[in-house]
């Protein structure tokens, strides 16, 4: 991104393109199957020492399904018990907002140096690209992310910005931006990013997050956290900004125990991360430890409109684990960035048409095979198919061509003799054209859907004999007449 | 504006209009974790850390004595809590104090050796330690120098992550609590396990339990 450049859209429209793209590269193949078969590895044994699995899944899942459909109630809550504690919570409707409210804050701060920890609503708003235009320095601290923004792209997992990359490519990436000797050990790597980032912590101003949980009834917030990089952002600079969707509202502190009990495991196989920071305000004396100022912005970006229905209502209660793009066929082969969007897999394909609006990413909702591995390994139960289906059918608007070609089919089925002799009249001339080769070259010219499946496809080899001659003959003979 | 009336509230309400929330449910009724000192260091150990138990305060200085010579530290960062202020005359470190009034600049901080703090709870289950703000400066201590010692007595152990929530909750939450369970790690390249990247690379705990 260079300085000045809009905000980018979520644009998931050319999954076709890049998915080809995807399915050519081999290295990226090769680390998409490592990494998507390892998590769900680990999530496996971690969840073989869980024998309550299916009580908890439940518990999360009636916790969320209320909470969403009380969410003013609950968001009202967490508003006015985290300004008592004197927390400055700010409301963004869209992505605009959100990006203003972050850089005013930061002008009236005067700050200008940001560490930022992984947060995916920041990759949502496009922050970083607002901050650079603002004048401003955003540097990514979590390794994953550091990766990503050094090499200019996206992230591709929703927990793991970076697998997609080999330790080769990390290597080489680091040589070629930071100017030291390639080396493709992860551990130096990982110390190269110790070092580097170091650096930026110790000047850094101001401090950019996400937040896992927000608790209503204390006014608190929980961010989770493996490396660390999330407490120092937390902690060092003199402002810190906390970045948020409006769904991440639970009712009651103890509820923690079963969301921390489902998301690390989900996740990354851990019992527990390293780290779960809870935020109750600012600190209280001028000489203690932390940020002056702490603020919360609370965004919406599409989130109030997947109210209305209960099953809209499941899409929100999402904790953002990744479980179901380890498991998914789709994302398994062509990875994160074919989606176009930050939120890829099953959930990114029910999420963005509603953040990023049905022009941009109406045909995400179809990248799925509808198996259900999603909504099996789902913490919180969400229906990932079912909202799949849903979402094909509101992003569905039958053209002319359709609207005939059914009723004309109705028409055809509902008379037996009719459809009999049209459909050998259909079978003869494919086997015919299957005997030259022609027909279906033909057959995708004249019948653009069929070319389309074509082009990616053979035809399959017609049979001898019909279902309706079989039938005719008795199911159990081998020769039926013809 | 008040946070009632904004816009955004609005939007949620009119979206909700309606509906009725299905209830509730109480909070789960686990059952409580196995919990005591065993349960805690295998947690602990299996996600690399380190626990060394120790039955008095002054067994526990030799053992912070001892890893000091064995891992060649000179500069010890030490938070202010009480129960730690015979420890800091006589660790034989040149020990600095981060306290309220005086604390450690950030460029030399980032100098130290290693951080002592004391943990408020520990949490079996897990290996966890519970560090809350309003005891002592830790927050820093526990997480900018490349090794950490925390002390825990065997008291303040609870069983799981439930029963620290508990007891969170019996008086006014702490500014930030900060739950820490091992060494920092990262597995963002390759998915391949790497101990300490940005927070300390070793957390030892010292646990008393006399």
């Amino acid at each position: 991104m260079t300085p000045g450049e809009p905000i980018v859209d979520l644009d998931a429209r050319n999954f076709g393109d890049r998915s080809q793209e995807a399915l050519a590269d081999d290295s990226l193949r090769g680390a998409l199957d490592k990494v998507t078969t390892e998590f769900a590895n680990r999530r496996q044994r971690a969840l073989a020492q869980a024998p309550d699995w299916e009580t908890w899944r439940e518990q999360a899942r009636a916790i969320k399904a209320h909470t969403l459909a009380s969410l003013d109630s609950y968001l009202l809550q967490f508003v006015e018990r985290a300004e008592e504690r004197g927390l400055q919570v700010h409301f963004a409707e869209d992505r605009e907002e959100a990006c203003s409210i972050v850089s005013a804050i930061a002008k009236q701060t005067e700050a200008s140096r940001v560490v930022k920890s992984k947060s995916m609503v920041t990759e949502e708003i496009g922050l970083n690209e607002h901050l650079l235009s603002q004048g401003m320095e955003p540097v990514e601290t979590d390794l994953g992310e550091w990766i990503i923004q050094l090499a200019g792209e996206k992230p591709s997992h929703i927990i793991a910005p970076a697998i997609h990359k080999t330790r080769q490519e990390v290597g080489r990436l680091f040589s070629e931006e930071l100017g030291i000797p390639e080396s493709h050990d992860v551990e130096e790597l990982t110390n190269v990013a110790r070092r580097f980032l170091r650096a930026r912590f110790a000047d850094a101003d101001l401090g950019v997050s996400g937040v896992n949980f927000l608790v209503a009834e204390t006014g608190s917030f929980l961010v989770l956290e493996n490396e660390g990089n999330a407490r120092l952002c937390m902690s060092l600079p003199k402002v810190h900004i906390a970045v948020t969707g409006i769904e991440k509202v639970i009712p009651r502190l103890a509820d923690l125990d079963v969301f921390l009990r489902l998301l690390p495991r989900s996740g990354t196989g851990q019992a527990l991360t390293t780290y779960q920071t809870l935020f109750t305000g600012p600190k209280l004396a001028p000489g203690d430890e932390g940020p002056e100022e702490l603020h919360l912005v609370l965004l919406d970006n599409g989130r109030s409109k997947q109210l209305s229905t209960p099953l809209e209502r499941e899409a929100l209660a999402c904790i953002r684990c990744g479980a179901c793009l380890n498991v998914c066929p789709v994302y398994k082969q062509v990875g994160g960035h074919s989606y176009g969007s930050v939120y890829p897999g099953p959930i990114g394909a029910v999420i963005t048409p509603a953040l990023a609006g049905q022009d941009c990413a109406g045909n995400l909702p179809h990248v799925s095979s509808l198996c259900g591995a999603c909504r099996d390994v789902c913490p919180v139960k969400i229906d990932l198919p079912e909202l799949l289906l849903d979402l094909r059918e509101r992003g569905t608007e039958a053209g002319w061509g359709e609207r005939w070609g059914f009723a004309a089919w109705s028409r055809i089925a509902a008379r037996p003799r009719l459809a009999g002799f049209l459909g050998r009249v259909l079978t003869r001339t494919v086997r015919l054209g299957q005997s030259s080769g022609a027909l279906s070259r033909m057959v995708g010219k004249l019948l653009p859907p069929l070319g389309v499946w074509n082009d990616k496809r053979s035809l399959p080899q017609m049979p001898k004999h019909s279902f309706r001659q079989e039938w005719k003959g008795g199911l159990d003979k081998q020769e039926p007449p013809t | 504006m008040s946070a009632t009336d904004h816009p955004l509230l609005n939007a949620v309400r009119s979206r909700l209009k309606g509906t009725q929330p299905p209830p509730l449910p109480p909070v789960l009724d686990m059952p409580t974790a196995r919990g005591g000192v065993d349960a805690f260091c295998q947690a602990l150990e299996a996600v690399e850390g380190q626990v060394h138990r120790v039955k008095s305060s002054e067994d526990g200085l030799l053992i912070l004595r001892g890893l000091a010579a064995d891992r060649s530290w000179n500069a010890i960062a030490c938070s202010d809590a009480a129960a730690l202020s015979s420890w800091r005359d006589s660790v034989g470190l040149a020990c600095h104090v981060h306290g309220l009034r005086d604390p450690i600049p950030r460029s030399e901080l980032l100098e130290m050796d290693v951080g002592l703090c004391t943990a408020q709870l520990g949490i079996a289950e897990t290996g966890t330690l519970v560090l809350c703000s309003e005891s002592e400066r830790h927050r820093l201590v526990s997480l900018v120098p490349p090794a950490s010692v925390i002390v825990l007595f065997a008291r303040d152990l609870v069983p799981d992550l439930a029963s620290a929530l508990r007891q969170l909750q019996t008086q006014a939450l702490p500014t930030t609590t900060s739950f820490i369970t091992g060494p920092s790690r990262t597995a963002d390249i390759e998915l391949t396990l790497t101990v300490g990247v940005h927070g300390p690379r070793s957390v030892d705990v010292i646990l008393i339990e006399g």
